[in-house]
């Protein structure tokens, strides 16, 4: 099964449309407020919380817009999703901060970039399995900054 | 003539004398003054200093031994949570049974209160008369079997097979939650008004000993085999000066000439009549039990009633009971017998000051030759007033009690009737019934009472929504919340978006579905009172409270608070955390902005929380604000979206924040006074 989501924002049509070409695969899509229809595939407007983290597990591949929420979801479930930044240019987003991301995550080998969407139906065919080897954890220098702060203050205040 | 008309001679002329018999053996004098009634005194403002101070203590350090009051023993017996009070109490009774009832006359705080109005009356020149009942002194010993055996009996009896008798014990001995069990000040105040100076005032010195209290059920019948006595010597000539000191009621005088001991169980050990004695013939020893001494037949006692008056006493006693009792869930148990002790009382007087032609009450005459006096009238009026407010108090908990009947029988469950926003579809008919029956004696309580009941208005509220008023149905949640304090309740069974619950969590901390145990299906608890915490974290939904849930190791070791938006994946992400849900939306608009401050108030001033973690978005902005300006400390985490620049959130925040922590180094030199120590995501 692939699992299509582009979260609860604008539209995003231009990711949804390429789908159309693509067959003989369960297809399950989650398209918000995108008007398209796909006449290959399950169409879902809104997942509950949990019906998406359902989704995301049963799926070969994930692919999603670049939004953070959506990444770490994939990524707590160990799949490395195929994202498609939201673009300012094409009315996606109120900026490119997807477009960045993206890359930074990309470089770190977090989620794979798909650019241009007219190149998935291909990608997806080439694609074995998005698996991560290790799920990614917090830094551990960021926790154990965290921490000792936080100790200290309430240990300060129960004295 | 009348009296006071009279010249000087002629009443100089009418004193008579009387002559005086030399060396009499029964001698008149002066009755002495007790010297262990200072003694007494002295451990008894002791005993209230250390409550006192037992819960300053408290206070200041926030946990502490659990209340030790015997009545937590029921805890003990009922769920096997052995605390101070539980120890105490069987510590007490087992000390009884040796020594005799010692704790009652100089560890209990009641008849310190009690003695403290008898000694005010006193200085009033009034000496509290002993109202003699045959009947109601057996209501302590009731109650305390309906307290302490009553339950375990039912368990044994009708209880699920696989349930122990006795249940498994756990221990209790230190609290953090010391007045949990105790009623708020605004019932313990007329409370103690009424069972430590009232009941004195109508009944007797010990009044609220004789015919209320539960715990002396138990204490008498561990003195009746206790060795420990008062006991008399030969030295005693019968002058009765013990009897006439005695405050709990006893015939010492007739008591130990015919048994040489004082067999009552009402005897308290105040040692008064010991120190009082003129031929120092009393003192205390060991020796026989009351139960080993001969029956008590030639000692006759005076009292109070008739026998159909006891008749009619112990009805009004047991109907002002229950009228009282939880009525307004307000009064408490000892309340509701201290309450219906009076009434009685005033019954009983009133039906005799009406019935007979001289009636006289302390040092007036209410009533002689058949003329009822000013002070008469002021009785009457008194114990009309009394006894209507109790009738009143009864048929408001008549009516409540109907409803709770009702309320038991809806039968429709939760999670069908919460499915829909007008659950009206899925009632039966009989559920429909009760559902009327339930609104209209919950309603009538409610209109009727003169206080709010925190306890049934859930109720009524629930009736409200079942009959599709779900907006009446908050505003009545709202009504009660205000009046719970420092307790944790079930407010309702709402949830899933079938009432809008943001508007309670100002009251408290509204726990979200499941959190407090499966029993609540589908249910919302909120948390009413002052209760710290060290860590708020507040994020709007989505990928902030994701990158905050992965820094679990940071909040999971301290108390917490969520502050988020209530949206479908912080309910199943924080299914097990105390969340509070802001108002929302929050992003891009101000709409919300002012009932969230009001909220954010709310919440910081209950939670108090030391540190406020958030990753932002606009959610977060008012209650990081709220915080710092209670003295929180403040860290904000900047999503890891930003990678160039901040984002608002981090520019509204990072003014008050102590941290700001970027995810990408090269925002760390864009924005001022932050670090970069790694991200959420490293691998």
């Amino acid at each position: 099964m692939i699992f299509v989501t582009i979260g609860t924002s604008e539209p995003f049509d231009r990711l949804l449309a390429p789908l159309a070409g693509l067959d003989a695969e369960d297809l399950l899509v989650q398209h918000g407020d995108s008007g398209i229809e796909l006449q290959n595939a399950r169409m879902v407007s809104y997942l509950e919380f949990d019906e998406l983290v359902a989704a995301i597990r049963e799926a070969r591949a994930v692919v999603a817009h670049a939004g953070v929420g959506t990444i770490l979801t994939a990524l707590a479930e160990g799949k490395r999703p195929l994202v498609v930044p939201r673009r300012r240019e094409h009315g996606e987003a109120v900026d490119d901060h997807q477009v960045v991301l993206a890359r930074r995550l990309a470089e770190s080998g977090l989620v794979t970039v798909v650019d241009d969407p007219v190149e998935l139906p291909e990608i997806l065919a080439g694609l074995n399995g998005g698996a991560l080897t290790t799920a990614p954890r917090p830094d551990a220098r960021l926790v154990e900054e965290l921490r000792s702060f936080v100790a200290d203050r309430v240990d300060a205040r129960r004295r | 003539m009348k009296s006071g008309c009279v010249s000087k001679e002629v009443k100089k002329s009418r004193s008579i004398k009387l002559p005086v018999l030399p060396n009499s053996p029964i001698q008149q004098s002066e009755i002495r003054d007790s010297k262990t009634s200072r003694w007494r005194a002295a451990a008894l403002v002791a005993l209230n200093l250390l409550m006192i101070a037992h819960i300053v203590q408290w206070r200041l350090m926030g946990t502490t031994v659990s209340p030790i009051e015997p009545s937590e023993s029921m805890y003990t017996l009922q769920r096997g949570a052995v605390n101070a009070g539980f120890i105490f109490f069987g510590l007490a009774i087992l000390a009884t049974l040796i020594v005799g009832r010692f704790v009652c006359g100089w560890g209990c705080h009641i008849l310190a209160l009690q003695d403290f109005c008898a000694w005010l009356l006193k200085k009033l020149g009034l000496r509290p008369k002993a109202f003699r009942s045959r009947l109601l002194v057996f209501v302590p010993l009731i109650a305390a079997l309906y307290m302490f055996v009553w339950p375990t009996a039912l368990r044994f009896f009708s209880g699920p097979k696989d349930q122990p008798i006795i249940p498994e014990f756990t221990n209790h001995l230190v609290t953090t939650n010391f007045w949990e069990t105790f009623p708020s000040i605004a019932v313990a105040i007329p409370f103690l008004f009424i069972c430590g100076f009232i009941t004195v005032y109508f009944l007797g010195s010990k009044g609220f000993c004789t015919y209320a209290c539960p715990y002396g059920g138990f204490f008498s019948l561990a003195d009746r085999v206790s060795p420990g006595k008062i006991r008399v010597t030969d030295a005693c000539n019968q002058c009765g000066h013990c009897t006439a000191t005695c405050t709990s009621n006893v015939l010492v005088h007739a008591e130990v000439n015919q048994f040489g001991m004082v067999v009552d169980p009402g005897c308290m050990k105040c040692m008064d009549c010991i120190s009082v004695c003129p031929n120092d013939a009393l003192y205390f020893g060991f020796g026989m039990p009351t139960l080993a001494a001969p029956k008590p037949k030639a000692i006759k006692k005076s009292y109070s009633l008739t026998w159909p008056e006891e008749i009619v006493g112990a009805i009004v006693f047991l109907g002002s009971f229950l009228a009282v009792r939880g009525v307004y869930a307000l009064v408490p148990f000892l309340m509701a017998l201290g309450v219906a002790s009076v009434t009685t009382f005033l019954a009983v007087k009133t039906m005799r000051l009406l019935s007979t032609s001289t009636s006289t009450f302390y040092n007036s005459d209410l009533k002689s030759s058949g003329r009822m006096s000013r002070a008469g009238w002021l009785f009457v009026t008194f114990a009309l007033l009394w006894i209507g407010l109790t009738a009143h108090a009864g048929w408001v908990r008549y009516h409540e009690f109907a409803g709770e009947r009702a309320y038991e029988k809806v039968q429709i469950p939760d999670e069908l009737a919460l499915a829909r926003i007008n659950p009206g579809r899925w009632l039966s008919p009989l559920d429909r019934e009760q559902v009327a029956t339930g609104k209209k004696h919950f309603g009538t309580a409610a209109d009727f009472g003169f206080f709010a009941n925190s306890e049934a208005l859930p109720k009524l509220a629930w009736f409200e929504y079942l009959s599709g008023d779900a907006e009446k149905s908050v505003q009545l949640l709202n009504t009660a919340a205000t009046h719970q304090h420092g307790q944790a309740r079930a407010l309702s069974l709402y949830y899933r978006g079938a009432i809008d619950l943001t508007a309670l969590a100002a009251h408290g901390v509204v726990y979200p579905p499941g959190s407090w145990g499966r029993v609540m299906n589908g249910g919302a608890w909120l948390q009413c009172g002052d209760e710290k915490v060290d860590v708020l974290l507040t994020c709007s939904s989505g990928g902030h409270l994701l990158q905050l849930l992965v820094l679990r190791e940071v909040w999971e070791p301290f108390d917490r608070v969520w502050v988020t938006d209530d949206r479908s994946d912080t309910r199943s992400l924080l299914a097990d955390e105390r969340v509070v849900f802001a108002h929302w939306p929050t992003s891009r608009t101000l709409r919300t902005l002012p009932r969230n401050l009001a909220l954010a108030w709310r919440v910081v001033r209950r939670t108090r929380p030391a540190v406020v973690l958030t990753t932002g978005a606009g959610t977060a902005v008012p209650f990081a604000w709220m915080a710092r300006l209670h003295g929180a400390r403040v860290v904000h985490i900047e999503t890891l979206t930003r990678v160039d620049s901040p984002s608002l959130t981090c520019r509204l925040i990072a003014p008050i924040a102590d941290r700001v922590y970027v995810q990408w180094p090269d925002l760390a030199s864009v924005v001022k006074r932050s670090r970069y120590v790694g991200s959420v995501i490293s691998r």
